[in-house]
């Protein structure tokens, strides 16, 4: 009978009408934001996730109109003299919320997983990222059915929720969802079960806490009490949630990773083999450079793979935002080992660094093939990006030239150069 | 149901006091002025608002708790004077919803609701949405959501204001019904003509006190002749206001 009757709390919501909406939303936060997780399982599993950051807002300021329809159509007497307790009534509610709010994001997974399953290296979907997307949408339908339970305005609780939902736009140590889902990172265990617990938490208390009193004289309910206990648990945790660490904490680097046939060889975590044949094409196009003094490791790394106490384990590349991330990773790994060891006088220090920028600029045109790499800021700071792209299109034996200008001028620059 | 010295109020203000009452089978008609504590003693009986003295029995079960209060519930059937209900449901759904939260048990759930709409002549109306329905048909899913499950005692709060003739002549077929199903009913209205038409006993309120009590003949007979009223009821029940005659 009782899922007869949540069947029909489902039926009514005006979550019904919203239904749609928060569908778009999450299809649109998916792929709004860009398309390069795709085929990387952690990647996808953690763009799956953060549309319920968005939608969250939208599920929990219908969660609270939802909740607080109990006062606005008048049912509370009634519900007052049931012989069941009051929280199943409210479960009901939630539960119907709650339902809305995981179909809403379930589509968004499901397409991650169609869209990237072509693609994608070893694995799956990850369950921690789209556990903490369950865990946003729990939260979100909780703090908005406790908004509408306790406050009888009909804007105060959508307000109320947007506000608490968003301050964790600013809140970091409380967040719970995650911008994205690089593999060198894992969903901490500890911050995922405080996340998890507080989220309960939270439904528990949305469901048992006393809503207002039509009547002075109804009593019997010790909100007096309940109330300030709840405030306290919830205070206590976020504390505890600040103190579980950070959601996401370094992962243990693979015993194989992948790594591309020709040299110069790039190395990558097996979850992210889709983007080995375009770091490994970038390789190529600087290993095709034409000399002029580069010099180039014989392996390319992504980060995390190696002992970050490895010299060069700094420079190693990073897929921050697919492949257009890469060439400036790639770009210093080669000046690492290019660039001479000087001591630089004051006086000479901007024309160092500018020929150094110069030649970073022009790596980066040459392992993308174009100047997109450098993307929307333009490149390194004071380059002339139109004589890069000009050099990048000359003859290779002019490049070649260019390139031995800038190192000599870069030793010119400093005193007691030394190769590394 | 008995009262025994049932005192209720919130704060330094006692809405009702000392007040000692018998509910049985058959239909109870409530009388009083505005103010009365007739909505209080109604929302005392249906045990939402646990009374600050004195003792409240069902069947000679002692209601001590909200534990106790719940178990009673199953019992009784109440109908606020705000009478709430979500537009959005059909008469099945909600009659169906009230009898989930009377705790009406599933094997029998659907079939009590059926009864329950049959009772009140709204089987037709059965899958309307509320927000479809006149006010009339509103008070009779009311009704029909205060009776379903058989409760032995059911609780009703003005529930003919706002109704037309035609809808009040229907709503007084509904509480015959109810008394010749041998359920205890009280009734609390300020229309004396709904009292004479069905209640078999009527007690009169005021400043939360329980005036008179006698069946609605012996009201008529305590008309005094100088009293205002176009009835012998209605001259009885204002001959008690303002005479200050009060009968156990």
């Amino acid at each position: 009978m009782t899922a007869v009757m949540l069947w029909t709390e489902v039926r009514r919501s005006p979550l019904r009408w919203w239904l749609p909406v928060l569908i778009a939303l999450d299809v649109a936060m998916l792929f709004g934001r860009n398309t390069w997780w795709i085929g990387v399982w952690p990647e996808a599993s953690a763009a799956a996730q953060l549309p319920a950051y968005f939608f969250g807002m939208v599920l929990g300021g219908g969660a609270a109109w939802t909740a607080g329809r109990v006062h606005r159509a008048g049912i509370a007497e009634q519900l007052a003299a049931a012989a069941r307790p009051r929280w199943p009534a409210e479960l009901l509610l939630l539960s119907s919320t709650l339902i809305y709010g995981l179909v809403a994001y379930a589509p968004g997974v499901v397409i991650a997983a169609v869209v990237s399953a072509p693609h994608a290296g070893p694995g799956f979907l990850w369950l921690s990222y789209l556990g903490i997307g369950v865990c946003l949408v729990v939260l979100s339908a909780s703090a908005g059915h406790l908004a509408g339970k306790l406050w009888s305005s009909r804007f105060v609780p959508p307000i109320a929720v947007a506000i608490c939902l968003f301050g964790q736009t600013v809140l970091r140590p409380v967040r719970f969802y995650v911008l994205s889902g690089h593999v060198q990172v894992e969903i901490s265990a500890t911050a995922f079960a405080t996340r998890f617990a507080f989220a309960l938490v939270m439904a528990v208390l949305a469901v048992t806490i006393p809503a207002r009193a039509v009547h002075r004289d109804t009593r019997g309910t010790p909100a007096g009490v309940l109330r300030p206990l709840a405030a306290v648990t919830v205070m206590a945790g976020l504390v505890m949630i600040a103190m579980a660490g950070p959601l996401q904490v370094t992962r243990a680097a693979p015993s194989q990773p992948l790594c591309s046939a020709a040299k110069p060889r790039v190395c990558l975590w097996p979850e992210e083999g889709r983007y080995v044949g375009l770091v490994g094409a970038m390789a190529a196009r600087l290993a095709a450079l034409p000399g002029g003094g580069l010099k180039l490791p014989e392996t390319f790394y992504e980060a995390g793979l190696r002992d970050p106490a490895v010299p060069d384990a700094a420079a190693d590349f990073r897929l921050l935002e697919g492949g257009v991330s890469v060439p400036s990773f790639l770009s210093s790994a080669v000046l690492n080992r290019t660039l001479p060891v000087c001591d630089v006088p004051a006086a000479n220090s901007e024309k160092f660094t500018h020929e150094a920028f110069r030649l970073d600029a022009y790596l980066q045109v040459r392992s993308y093939g174009t100047a997109e790499a450098l993307g929307s800021g333009g490149g390194p700071p004071g380059i002339d990006m139109r004589e890069i792209a000009d050099v990048a299109h000359r003859p290779e034996r002019v490049q070649a030239k260019w390139v031995s200008d800038r190192l000599a001028a870069i030793r010119r620059a400093g005193e007691n150069c030394r190769d590394r | 149901m008995e009262l025994r010295g049932v005192g209720q109020g919130y704060g330094a203000r006692e809405v009702i006091s000392g007040l000692d009452l018998d509910v049985r089978p058959g239909v109870l008609g409530l009388l009083g002025p505005n103010g009365a504590g007739k909505t209080t003693l109604l929302r005392t009986l249906a045990t939402v608002a646990p009374p600050t003295r004195g003792a409240i029995s069902v069947c000679g079960t002692p209601v001590v708790s909200q534990r106790a209060a719940r178990r009673v519930r199953r019992h009784i059937g109440y109908l606020p004077q705000h009478f709430g209900f979500y537009p959005g449901f059909t008469v099945y759904d909600f009659v169906r919803y009230c009898a989930w939260l009377r705790g009406v048990p599933a094997a029998t759930i659907d079939a009590s609701t059926r009864e329950a709409i049959d009772f009140v002549d709204l089987s037709q109306r059965s899958g309307a949405k509320l927000r479809s329905l006149s006010g009339g048909m509103i008070r009779r899913c009311g009704i029909a959501s205060a009776i379903v499950g058989r409760p032995r005692l059911v609780l009703l709060d003005e529930p003919t204001v706002g109704l037309d003739p035609a809808q009040r002549l229907e709503f007084r077929a509904v509480l015959r019904r109810l008394r010749a199903a041998n359920v205890a009913v009280m009734l609390s209205t300020h229309l004396v003509e709904d009292v004479a038409a069905v209640c078999d006993d009527v007690v009169v309120m005021r400043d939360g006190r329980l005036i008179w009590r006698g069946d609605p003949e012996s009201l008529a007979a305590a008309a005094l002749p100088s009293a205002e009223g176009d009835t012998p009821l209605e001259r009885g029940y204002m001959s008690l206001l303002g005479g200050q005659r009060a009968i156990a």
